[in-house]
């Protein structure tokens, strides 16, 4: 599986559904996993994004569909990236400078 | 402890140092733990940001202070977003602050011999108190003009409504509505704040309040404008809040649409001395002397726009305040010279 960090923004109408309905939280998770994907890790920030979602995909098109799904509600803007642990990234990149000598 | 999500985009230099020695990827995590940052998640990112880090630290200082050391090193932008757990989220958001109020049989006959009843129970027997004495100064002012009006006054004590209500004439108190914040006044039981669950039902009876919604907008007028249509007079201190400042906070501007809306006169009380008494954020009461300056009626001319009339009224009271200031609260006398 690989790692996805979705950075969201709520909209105007997101705002106000999440006032009304503030159970649609856990419910997108659901949905999320309907999909294939998994949210390991998710939080509500304050500053340049509302929610801070780590999330487990399997393909980057699995992630792709979910983001338009998403999205096309018209409740959150998203951003996002592809990530992989720091540590692993170090390896690799260890590993690669070594394989190169 | 809080945790924080630290977004960072690596500069030129910072490329070519992790390009260098990956080890160098490292850098984020290593700069808070030194300021003692636990680190939950640790990521390299593909797209508008390179690393994503999130982390718990005991406070927003450590976290700030960690953040700025990384910038000056290898970041070319980093942005901090303190987090919340989302099942804490939506339990906060659960806790909306639910008001009940306003009342509007507060008016009728039977409560306002209620509230008469209760005159002693609810303020009476605290100016008694407290007061040492009460000086009021300017009462005849309110023989300027005919109708209901709407009185304000400076703001600095939980107990500038007793000062209010204690200098007014009987035939203005018994017929005033005070304007008090919904959040603290009218919390429906259960609404959140468990400590200020008062009865709303009590406050609009025996109080005469009535619920102001903070950031309400012009909707939160309506009470108001209803209050007077009815011939009511109306109690609001403009600053919205209490000051802790020596100077007046600058005023809200509702007192002056309801004033220029249903053309009435506004009567400032300077009010001087209440903050000794019991000082914003304190529980101690220390008795004192308490100055209650009725001024000379405010009118206003047809036409006047919303911020001048606001300022008029600002005027009215800051005057008398900065005499206070300069000369003791004797000074806040309506005619002084």
């Amino acid at each position: 599986m690989a790692t996805y960090i979705m950075l969201s923004n709520l909209t105007d109408e997101g705002r106000k559904t999440l006032k009304e309905r503030p159970e649609r939280l856990h419910a997108v998770n659901k949905e999320v996993e309907s999909m294939g994907a998994r949210v390991t890790a998710q939080f509500a920030t304050m500053g340049g994004y509302d929610f801070v979602n780590i999330i487990e995909a399997p393909t980057n098109e699995v992630m792709a569909r979910l983001t338009v799904e998403l999205g096309s509600r018209g409740t959150i803007k998203i951003t996002t990236l592809p990530a992989m642990g720091v540590d692993e990234f170090v390896d690799m990149l260890s590993g690669d400078a070594s394989g190169g000598d | 402890m809080p945790a924080y999500i630290l977004l960072a985009r690596h500069s030129k230099r910072g490329q070519r140092e992790i390009a260098g020695d990956p080890d160098n990827l490292l850098n984020i995590r290593r700069t808070l733990e030194q300021w003692e940052a636990n680190i939950l998640a640790d990521f390299f990112t593909l797209g508008e940001w390179d690393h994503c880090t999130v982390f718990e630290v005991s406070d927003n200082l450590r976290a700030q202070k960690a953040v700025l050391q990384q910038e000056f090193t290898e970041t070319d932008e980093s942005l901090l977003l303190p987090a919340i757990d989302l099942d804490l989220f939506e339990q906060l958001i659960r806790k909306e602050i639910r008001t009940e109020g306003p009342h509007e049989w507060q008016i009728k006959w039977w409560a306002r011999l209620a509230r008469l009843a209760m005159r002693w129970y609810q303020y009476d027997r605290w100016i008694w108190k407290y007061f040492k004495p009460l000086n009021i100064t300017g009462s005849e002012n309110f023989k300027k003009f005919r109708g209901n009006c709407i009185v304000v006054a400076n703001h600095t004590s939980h107990f500038d409504t007793l000062a209010l209500l204690g200098s007014l004439p009987i035939g203005v108190r018994s017929n005033i509505y005070m304007g008090a914040a919904a959040d603290r006044w009218f919390l429906r039981k259960g609404g959140g704040r468990k400590e200020l669950e008062l009865q709303p039902w009590y406050n609009s009876l025996v109080g005469g309040s009535f619920p102001i919604r903070r950031g309400g907008g012009s909707a939160t007028l309506d009470y108001s404008k209803w209050l007077l249509e009815k011939g009511a007079n109306l109690g609001i201190f403009p600053e919205g809040t209490r000051s802790t400042s020596r100077h007046m906070a600058r005023f809200k501007h509702g007192v002056s649409i309801l004033a220029l809306e249903k053309k009435v006169p506004v009567v400032p009380v300077y009010l001087s001395g209440v903050s000794a008494i019991r000082p914003k954020g304190s529980r101690a009461i220390e008795p004192g002397p308490v100055w209650a300056h009725i001024q000379e009626p405010v009118f206003f001319e047809d036409g006047m726009e919303v911020p001048d009339a606001t300022r008029k009224i600002f005027e009215a009271l800051n005057t008398p305040h900065q005499r206070a200031l300069e000369q003791g609260p004797e000074a806040g006398h309506w005619h002084h010279s």
